[in-house]
């Protein structure tokens, strides 16, 4: 027994004193992100930029200083592949690194590709257990190398967390909150179609056109990239919008943060009302969604009946000097509301024209089926364009900053 | 081997839930959602109701039986031809239950963990590991997995409630999921998952007191019942159907989904721990069980020499389906094959047992 004892350990010292799947972190390529465009040479598939994380910048390497963030902190290649792993096998060539997908927070896909379909990319995320579900996909209304290149993370060290920045916090009302989860859940699915957040490189070439009452008074209705500004770097707004995994339209910023609100995920942004009284002062308030939608539909008639109960808390951030508008809050409550209706009945035609059901009624109406093949007898995707919607707005205003202009 | 053999309540009740909890909750949902789309969760509760029917039908006998095993009581009704038949029966129906988890395991490790190493030599680790766990004996695993399987039940636990932002209750319905006629005939089929009822009946010689045996099999069926439910509940609200369907490990599934903050976000490196802690304590015993069934039916000393043998054929036997989706149609096949045995030769060779006793006048 004391031999078998010995054997075993000897063996266990000799075998278990590293993996066989060891690596070590300085010889991975982090990719941070990556972007898909239609290849330029004929009968390629597709041209894949990979831009992964320069360490010793982040670090710091042997200075002092700490690490720096901006254009060094990230370097790209891109190849020709007709996947992304085959695109990591080739770009594992060039560069002395093992790329590693487990750090990737984006996956930029070029509106052309987007239009064609991202049925097989789809099918690559969802096998492989590197790509988190997590991870942001975007689609870039320049080309999506061109996107990637114009990134500068100035303002953060680590790229990674530039990029959870940009499309996911408290205050990013005009990007849509869609990983790439639900991207791959509703692609192929009867009950909803699903949208994507709209990125691009800036190309300066926006205009101020805004319309003169309303919800975001005296704001535009910006698309990523259309925004005037001027560094030439990268804007993420707006939404694109799907049917099954084809791209078919776009919806603007102030339309997302509708779409935002409607499913729920809105947190809270800063928006300008009209208000009748003052209309050359927008009242700035800032908006909060404590509470989610409320949704039912009714699927008895061959028409479906959509009852929407939207709840919004309101915060005054700044007001008009010209008149105490406390003392009006009923008033200026129930203009915003019908402002707010007025735009939450606007994006829902949009949406039936699209024929796409983008906030998801469809899965509201899968509760008054009792087993999936009703449901799909019923074809929600095929009645949504003809649905009708009842549109209720309960906007409270609950605190007026640290200022109160009021008589009592 | 077998005198030695002493468990009380706590270890009975935690060994059988792991029995049972392992194979239902790693790898099994997935067919659950196959039958019954997301009404899954509705086909655990329906599955717990019939399994604990089962447990209390198969318990009533003791009056006539003792703690009698149903080795023992169809050497008594049958001679040894009987025995050796109904030890042959459960002998296939554990190795089916071993083998198959024993690759499902070993192939999820290489997807998951190790996509670079041999899995000959992931299997190398794995059996001598089990081998090595179930020389320890019984009551050693028992003792271990009493002290380790409430962290996996905690796991499980923490990993429902960390998914709660994740969840959408319209992924619940249609509330049938694919019909009520999948949820209560067909899902019938997929009472395997309760076969492991059966290494309950395998250990009564060992434990004297008929009262920790009913209530351990109680408690196992409801923590195992409760589990599946949770699990299959917790899938079905973050994964939207026909895609919850597709997933080969659903728990792992669930682990990546977790985001508790900006910075705890990689749940799935508690899960491939518990994940290997379980896996190891189910095969090793349930090797040892194999190896007590063998030792009662051939009357041997001791079977502890068969342990390392009967490691290398179990790993051996689980290499026979040539990829993954052979595994799975195979060992789903068998098993649905093996689950009336495993589920009603506790209560038929009882139930034949006792008309027999009564008809000799023999009182409870």
């Amino acid at each position: 027994m004391n031999l078998f004892k010995m054997i075993f350990l000897v063996l266990s010292i000799s075998f278990l004193y590293g993996c066989s799947d060891a690596q070590e972190p300085d010889s991975l390529g982090y990719v941070v992100a990556i972007g898909i465009d239609k290849a330029e040479k004929e009968d390629a598939k597709y041209d894949i930029t990979l831009q992964f994380a320069n360490p010793v910048t982040i670090s710091g390497g042997a200075s002092q200083e700490g690490g720096k963030g901006g254009k060094d902190s990230i370097k790209n290649i891109t190849v020709t592949a007709p996947s992304i792993y085959s695109a990591v096998n080739v770009a594992n060539h060039v560069v002395s690194k093992v790329f590693t997908l487990s750090h990737t927070k984006v996956v930029v896909f070029s509106e052309e590709i987007a239009k064609t379909g991202l049925k097989d990319i789809l099918e690559t995320i969802g096998r492989s257990s590197d790509i988190r579900p997590n991870t942001y996909f975007t689609v870039s209304k320049s080309s999506a190398k061109n996107f990637l290149e114009s990134v500068n993370p100035e303002t953060e060290i680590n790229p990674t967390r530039y990029y959870t920045m940009l499309f996911e916090n408290d205050f990013s009302g005009f990007v849509p909150q869609n990983k790439s989860q639900d991207f791959y859940f509703f692609a192929n699915s009867d009950e909803k179609n699903t949208v994507l957040p709209l990125s691009s490189k800036a190309e300066k070439k926006g205009t101020y056109n805004f319309s003169d009452s309303g919800y975001q008074y005296k704001l535009e209705d910006f698309s990523a990239g259309e925004i005037p500004s001027e560094k030439t770097e990268i804007q993420v707004m707006g939404m694109a919008i799907f049917d099954m995994d084809r791209y078919i339209g776009e919806m603007g910023d102030i339309e997302t943060e509708i779409y935002n609100l409607l499913t729920g995920q809105y947190k809270s942004s800063y928006v300008t009302y009209y208000f009748s009284p003052t209309p050359d002062d927008p009242i700035t308030v800032l908006q909060q969604q404590n509470k989610k939608p409320k949704i039912k539909v009714d699927t008895t008639e061959d028409i479906p009946k959509i009852s929407l109960n939207v709840y919004v808390e309101a915060d005054f951030t700044s007001s008009t000097p010209e008149m105490a508008v406390e003392e009006h809050l009923d008033e200026f409550s129930n203009e915003a509301s019908e402002d707010l209706k007025r735009e939450i009945e606007s994006f829902i035609s949009k949406t039936k024209d699209m024929k796409a059901d983008i906030v998801g009624f469809g899965s509201y109406a899968k509760r008054n089926f009792a087993d999936q093949k009703s449901f799909e007898d019923y074809n929600w995707k095929e009645k949504y364009p003809f649905c009708q919607v009842d549109v209720n707005v309960d906007f409270e205003v609950r605190r007026t900053g640290l200022v109160v202009r009021s008589e009592k | 081997m077998n005198t030695k053999i002493k468990l009380n309540q706590r270890q009975l009740t935690l060994l059988m839930s792991n029995l049972l909890i392992t194979k239902m909750t790693f790898s099994f949902p997935r067919f659950l959602f196959k039958t019954s789309g997301n009404g899954a969760w509705i086909q655990a509760i329906y599955m717990s109701l019939l399994a604990y029917i089962i447990l209390r039908l198969s318990l009533s006998f003791f009056k006539y039986t003792g703690n009698k095993s149903i080795l023992v009581l169809s050497e008594s009704l049958g001679k040894k031809p009987l025995k050796i038949a109904v030890s042959l029966i459960i002998a296939f129906i554990i190795i089916i239950h071993i083998t198959t988890e024993m690759r499902t395991f070993l192939e999820s490790v290489k997807i998951v963990l190790l996509p670079k190493t041999k899995i000959e030599y992931i299997l190398i680790f794995f059996g001598s590991t089990v081998a090595v766990g179930a020389l320890c004996g019984f009551n050693a695993l028992s003792t271990i997995n009493a002290l380790f399987f409430p962290f996996c039940l905690f796991f499980l636990g923490s990993l429902v409630l960390f998914l709660i932002p994740t969840y959408n209750i319209n992924n619940l319905f249609p509330v049938f999921g694919t019909g009520a006629k999948n949820i209560f005939a067909d899902g019938l089929l997929d009472m395997h998952c309760f076969s492991d009822l059966l290494a309950l009946n395998l250990l009564y010689p060992y434990i004297g007191d008929i009262k920790t045996i009913k209530e351990s099999g109680t408690k196992a069926v409801l923590i195992s019942g409760i589990a599946l439910t949770l699990i299959c509940l917790a899938y079905g609200l973050t994964y939207p159907y026909p895609y919850s369907t597709e997933f080969l490990l659903i728990p792992y599934q669930l682990s990546r989904m977790v985001r508790a903050g900006e910075y705890f976000q990689r749940f799935e490196a508690l899960f491939e721990f518990v994940w290997t802690l379980t896996h190891l304590l189910y095969s090793a015993i349930y090797v040892y069980i194999l190896c007590l069934v063998f030792q009662s039916t051939f009357k041997l000393r001791s079977a502890r020499s068969l342990l390392p043998c009967l490691v290398a054929l179990l790993s051996l036997i689980s290499f026979i389906p040539a990829s993954v989706v052979e595994l799975l149609d195979t060992s789903s096949l068998l098993k649905r094959f093996t689950a009336p045995f495993a589920l009603f030769l506790p209560i038929i060779i009882p139930l034949i047992y006792s008309i027999k006793h009564r008809k000799k006048g023999g009182s409870p």
